[in-house]
């Protein structure tokens, strides 16, 4: 594969990700507010009338809002009808193919000027109902119909990346705790507390003290979801919307004079149970996607200064840091605990907070990472701006990796 | 697609305890679940039965196929050897 077009991020916005603040908001909402930031954020000004072409990334709004048909929808509500409106749904992964395809749009000739997206409204329902909603992308007859909840499934994963590598629940909360950290510098998280702000409030209320963080982590405040996942190895249930302008690299300097441009895309599928699958300490799809990435771009993994990867849960932050080729098979776990990933580590991961701090609504996500790396590359991402990003990659995985998008990006 | 035989001894190669079920396990939480690799070479999910607890479950502890009849449908479910 390659890209026979330059493409570049000229724009881009999302929405706070959080449940509460959006409560009374429906989906067309949260995503016109992510697409008037995007059209103020381009430097030179933009008219909504030069987009030509819409994805929108959405997993689930028919279960979660009984309303399909969403790419037409959000089209209609941010005023661009009649332009081409698709969505694309492949469960977590949705936003995060959609740029994937919104970049091919632009590469082939067919539109210079897209805008791309993704959105989400998962608090509609209680947690049982999004439990259940979100099972809908594992294997219905094979996975689900044995038990498996979406948690039980990364909980797996985890018990054969510990049976084989050696690691451990303590190198899992090290994730938790950095992405606690990184939200916290994060105006649009979910969670914008530390660990340890949240150890001494919960714990003043239930009349416990904790001397450090793991201490907290271990106890009954962190109950587990799934063995041995606790409540803190999980991202939370949010809603949020995310959305990019993209523009061909002919009619870029019409928009800004700083894009980031997209200089390698990548994509794999994989068997869809976990048990079809040869290696359950690898996602296959995220070897693949990442290797065609870094070949179109001409980059090496180590060229990467800082990466958005899929934290749905903080053993896949772990597998994702080593099948990425960040850091060898097994070691991700360790060099985490070391804080090589952090804010000031020799590759920034997750600097926004990941899905474990900035939160999850499943089908904005990629398009939110995307975001994150267009901030950071062009070195507006405030409190938590990575010093000289150059390179930066985006990694979004469907379910338990039966898709994965990857995105590598540039000045 | 063809139907095969296999036997229905295993080893777990991951597994899981569901503290926070699906709307039709409420009620039967914490459960156990576990990709098995039977010893013909096949994979397949299923529960673990009896086990509630993850501290009691490995990586490499060998299982044995038990069908448990729900009602119209029957489970492919595990039992600890």
């Amino acid at each position: 594969m390659r890209l026979s077009r330059d493409v570049a991020v000229v724009g881009g916005g999302m929405t706070r990700f959080h449940h509460r603040i959006h409560a009374e908001r429906t989906s067309r909402e949260l995503f016109v507010e992510a697409a008037l930031e995007a059209k103020c954020s381009v430097d030179n000004g933009f008219d909504l009338k030069d987009v030509e072409a819409l994805f929108v990334g959405n997993f689930s709004s028919d279960a979660f809002e009984g309303q399909s048909h969403t790419a037409a929808l959000m089209a209609d509500w941010v005023g661009i009808t009649p332009v081409a409106a698709s969505r694309i749904e492949d469960a977590c992964a949705s936003s995060g193919v959609a740029v994937n395809l919104a970049a091919m749009a632009i590469a082939s000739g067919a539109y210079d000027v897209v805008m791309v997206g993704g959105v989400e409204k998962m608090r509609g329902l209680t947690t049982e109902g999004v439990t259940d909603t979100l099972a809908m992308a594992a294997d219905a007859v094979y996975e689900v119909g044995a038990g498996f909840t979406f948690p039980g499934l990364y909980a797996a994963l985890a018990s054969a990346h510990f049976a084989e590598y050696g690691s451990s629940w303590e190198q899992l909360a090290a994730i938790a705790i950095k992405n606690h950290h990184n939200g916290s510098l994060n105006p649009k998280a979910h969670f914008q507390r530390e660990v340890m702000d949240i150890a001494s409030s919960l714990g003043e209320r239930n009349q416990m003290s904790f001397g450090d963080e793991l201490e907290f982590l271990r106890s009954s405040l962190n109950p587990y979801i799934a063995y041995p996942l606790r409540l803190f190895d999980c991202c939370p249930i949010s809603d949020g919307a995310s959305v990019l302008i993209l523009a061909a690299g002919e009619r870029v300097r019409e928009f800004t004079d700083s894009p980031v441009y997209i200089r390698g895309i990548g994509q794999a599928s994989d068997a869809m149970a976990l048990h079809d699958r040869e290696s359950l300490t690898s996602l296959r799809a995220t070897r693949l996607a990442s290797d065609q990435a870094y070949k179109i771009a001409g980059v090496q993994a180590d060229d990467i200064d800082v990466a958005d990867v899929h934290d749905c849960f903080t053993i896949a932050e772990l597998m994702a840091t080593e099948d990425l080729g960040f850091f060898p098979k097994g070691e991700g776990g360790r060099a985490a605990v070391e804080g090589r990933t952090g804010l000031d580590g020799e590759i920034s991961v997750n600097p926004d907070g990941g899905l474990k701090a900035k939160g999850h609504p499943v089908g904005a996500t990629g398009a939110a990472m995307a975001y994150e790396i267009f901030k950071q590359l062009r070195g507006e991402a405030g409190r938590h701006q990575v010093a000289g990003a150059e390179i930066g990659l985006a990694h979004n995985v469907g379910a338990s990796g039966a898709t994965v998008s990857v995105q590598v990006y540039g000045r | 697609m063809t139907w095969e035989d296999v036997s229905g001894d295993g080893v777990i190669r991951a597994f899981t305890v569901v503290h926070v079920p699906l709307s039709t396990m409420v009620g039967s939480s914490p459960y156990a679940v576990a990709v098995v690799k039977l010893d013909d070479g096949l994979s397949v999910t299923g529960l673990v039965l009896e086990v509630d607890d993850g501290d009691t479950l490995s990586v490499g502890a060998r299982v044995v196929a038990e069908f448990v009849k729900e009602g119209e449908k029957t489970a492919l479910c595990f039992k600890l050897v």
